[in-house]
């Protein structure tokens, strides 16, 4: 047996090493396999429809093979209760409570001079003005 | 109240939104890949997946079935591929879901015994008896790890895929194929004898 002792092992040697052996491709299976893929590509082409085929299929495939579609879906479902939340909260959302102003018509000071056992109500009357002229 | 709803509304928009947007991109900008593209593209990668079929299912005879059924799903999902990203690691990805589909099967029908041998290459490139231990050694360890584990090993050793390559293509964590690329190069310095440094 070798000594091996000394050898250093590394991600270098070992991939140098397990790259050095190298199966060839049958040629029965590469020939196999491209006449399989022809096959495959025929059956495709219908001649209705084919667009919208081919359209769908692109859909579809996207969504089985994707590698994100299990992430891609929960962002989906998400955007959509999203959007359902916003529209319910536009619907139902109540309306800014903006009363009507109601104009003020007078107002009523009251004076008590106690001492004097007197009471001064003062009556302000939407007509009043501050200065008048004379 | 009016303006807090406003402010929920833009951050409730953003991130779905963006996510969405890439999603229906992924959907609708998908351009689709003639046949003849598919095999422009296939062609320089025939031979590698086909040794690492071959090598993870450890030189089993149905290794020719697995691949025959790798590139007719991958040609049948071909429109599915994002030209943005690398042809190379999608196809390893559906090989190494039709590797998992077999192990599954067999697996479960009976217990799976794999052939422990190595063909050296008949072109008699392992000159000298050195070279033979070592490739026999280094094959026989790949050989004693578990499907998922060889799979990992032959990506990186093998292919050349970097760890983050490995884990998209496999689905394991990173830190699980740091572990196994670590265990088997201890295991090959325990069977060659190497002192650890």
């Amino acid at each position: 047996m070798t000594d091996n002792s000394k050898l250093k092992i590394d991600d270098t040697l070992i991939s140098s090493v397990v790259g050095s052996v190298r199966y060839n491709l049958p040629e029965a299976l590469d020939q196999k396999v491209t006449a399989a893929m022809n096959e495959e590509e025929s059956a495709d082409m219908v001649v209705m429809g084919g667009f919208l085929k081919s359209k769908w299929k692109k859909v579809s495939q996207w969504f089985d093979w994707n590698n994100h579609t299990r992430f891609s879906r929960v962002y989906v479902s998400a955007a959509a209760a999203a959007v359902l939340v916003i529209i319910s909260l536009l619907i139902f959302l109540p309306k800014s409570s903006t009363q009507p102003v109601i104009p003020i018509e007078e107002i009523k000071t009251e004076f008590e001079l106690k001492d004097k056992n007197i009471r001064i109500l003062w009556v302000q009357k939407k007509d009043f003005q501050f200065r008048r002229n004379e | 109240m009016k303006a807090n709803y406003i402010e929920m509304r833009a951050v409730m928009m953003m991130n779905p939104m963006s996510k969405v947007k890439e999603t229906f991109n992924g959907i609708w900008k998908t351009t689709e890949i003639s046949s003849d593209e598919f095999q422009h593209m296939l062609t320089p990668l025939k031979e590698n997946l086909y040794n690492f079929i071959f090598k993870a299912l450890f030189f089993s005879e149905e290794a020719d079935d697995v691949y025959q059924e790798a590139l007719l799903r991958a040609f049948k999902y071909r429109n599915s591929f994002n030209k943005n990203k690398s042809f190379k690691t999608w196809l390893f990805s559906i090989a190494n879901n039709e590797i998992k589909r077999y192990f599954n099967k067999t697996n479960a029908a009976a217990g799976v015994e794999l052939k422990e041998h190595v063909n050296l290459p008949k072109d008699g490139t392992h000159q000298n008896e050195h070279q033979k231990e070592l490739v026999q050694t280094i094959y026989r360890v790949a050989g004693e790890l578990n499907d998922k584990q060889r799979r990992v090993f032959f990506l990186f050793y093998d292919h050349g895929f970097s760890v983050k390559e490995i884990a998209g293509i496999t689905g394991l964590k990173e830190g699980n194929i740091k572990v196994t690329l670590n265990h088997s190069r201890e295991k090959i310095k325990e069977k060659l004898g190497v002192k650890n440094d």
